[in-house]
């Protein structure tokens, strides 16, 4: 199955053989997954940011012969994706912003819990650290800035929210989301050596369980 | 096989790491790799190795090692060593010892040994990565056997040719290009990024330098969703100053990339010792 997608976006250069396309409108990310899975001639790597995508090129190419294949893409776009999953994570709600949340938000500790896994929500990307999830679908009320002063280490399976997004970090990294709670559930194994490494995969649904 | 005595300020294991065809950043998973490409693959060459054989990266000094059977050496980077200096490769018999101390030319060195390091692969890959505890971490006492190890060796010394050598006594060449995000400045604010002197920031690693200028006429407000980077992105903080992304730095950044540090100059800047001034080039 294959039909011609149209998609607002800039091209924009990136030094040598880098470009970013990046979207008009962010609701388009699953074209940018399918994009991100086509073929294409000249290119060799893409990896997918918010509302961008990074595509490396292995020759160097114009603007306008990056572009011809970007379109040529479009008009083949694949939209049988692979099927995504449904996971239900356990949260233990201990973390340490907790509290800080629900003073700048006026709801009280439950209301927090509550409202926090009561969402369904879906992987957007992975990026910033092995396995680290974005996730569409934080309700508004918990939408809060980020940390003024990051952590410099927050442990895997740290379930946080920053700004529009939930987030799950699979391995330890510095961090400047507010973290609310911790789950056991398994996210990253580097021994697999392939994609299976990874629990959460963009497209996927999740809720969170409170424990 | 060799005995790591002394650690130092910081010794890792590095293949060119996790990157193109092996490259794991749409999972959010750095590169990591070598600090210094191009010290890092004349060193496999001067050992007459293959460019993704594990090297030893050590870091501003103080490493101390010792020989436990015979192998062939070398070493390319800005370190001392009195036993070893840089650009050079020759046996080593059982039993001796190599050091390798701070100079002011720079802050890593590469150790090849012929046949490459013995080190697990993690994704594809030996490079360690701090953060992320991907790879193998090395303590004081380990011991360090090669992975392909030949009986039928030259063993003659080596140099690395003089015009593939970086002169670090000069003020580093790093050139750049203009990133996504530099339409988003006014249009004349990669000219004066490239005309001021910026400072090397002590608060810098493996993750990311941090350039700094009392000068700088970055300061914005503009605020982006988390945009892929690329070893050597130059993101500008809101105060104006930068931050060059490296090699264990994160896969995304929500800061405004303005410009990309040619690939083949990444080595001239993470030379450089903190406190360093910085001038860039527009290509």
């Amino acid at each position: 199955m294959s039909n011609a997608t149209t998609l607002s976006y800039s091209l924009l250069p990136y030094g040598p053989l880098a470009w970013l396309i990046q979207l008009e409108c962010e609701q388009d990310i699953a074209t940018l997954h399918a994009l991100r899975s086509a073929s294409f001639h000249h290119i060799q790597e893409c990896v997918v940011g918010y509302d961008s995508l990074l595509i490396l090129t292995s020759e160097d190419r114009s603007i306008e012969q990056v572009d011809a294949e970007i379109q040529g893409a479009l008009l083949n776009l694949s939209k049988t994706n692979k099927p995504s999953l449904h996971h239900i994570i356990e949260v233990r709600y201990d973390g340490p912003d907790l509290d800080e949340v629900a003073e700048l938000t006026k709801l009280s500790r439950d209301e927090v819990v509550h409202h926090h896994s009561s969402s369904h929500y879906s992987v957007r990307f992975l990026g910033f650290s092995a396995g680290f999830t974005y996730l569409d679908g934080l309700q508004q009320r918990l939408i809060l800035p980020r940390r003024a002063t990051p952590r410099p280490r927050m442990t895997p399976g740290a379930v946080a929210i920053g700004g529009k997004h939930a987030g799950i970090y699979a391995t330890p990294s510095p961090g400047g989301w507010n973290w609310l709670g911790n789950t056991q559930h398994p996210l990253f194994n580097p021994e697999k050596n392939d994609h299976s490494a990874f629990t959460l995969h963009p497209g996927d649904s999740l809720e969170f369980r409170p424990i | 096989m060799i005995q790591v005595l002394k650690t130092g300020a910081g010794i890792s294991f590095q293949d060119r790491g996790r990157i193109f065809p092996n490259s794991w950043l749409e999972f959010g998973v750095p590169p990591a790799g070598p600090i210094d490409p191009q010290s890092a693959q004349l060193a496999n060459e001067l050992a007459h190795n293959l460019p993704n054989d594990t090297l030893l990266e050590i870091m501003l000094g103080g490493t101390e090692i010792e020989v436990l059977e015979d192998c062939y050496l070398a070493h390319v980077g800005t370190l001392g060593s009195k036993e070893l200096p840089a650009y050079t490769g020759r046996w080593f018999r059982k039993g001796s010892t190599l050091g390798f101390s701070p100079s002011l030319d720079g802050a890593f060195s590469y150790l090849a040994v012929t046949g490459g390091w013995h080190a697990p692969k993690q994704f594809g890959s030996s490079s360690y990565h701090q953060r992320s505890n991907t790879g193998l971490a090395i303590s004081n006492g380990d011991n360090i056997g090669i992975e392909n190890p030949s009986a039928n060796l030259n063993k003659h010394p080596r140099f690395s040719p003089y015009k593939l050598r970086r002169n670090h006594r000069q003020a580093p060449q790093v050139r750049l290009f203009p990133g996504p995000h530099a339409q988003l400045f006014p249009e004349s604010s990669l000219s004066t990024l490239a005309s001021i002197d910026w400072n090397l920031s002590p608060r810098s690693d493996r993750s990311g330098y941090r350039l700094e200028s009392p000068n700088s006429p970055l300061q914005h407000e503009l605020s982006l969703s988390s945009t892929p980077t690329l070893v050597g992105s130059i993101q500008v903080l809101t105060t104006g100053q930068l931050i060059a992304t490296l090699n264990d730095g994160p896969s995304v950044g929500g800061y405004p990339i303005i410009a990309r540090i040619h690939p083949d100059d990444l080595g001239w800047l993470t030379q450089q010792h903190a406190h360093s001034t910085i001038h860039f080039q527009l290509t």
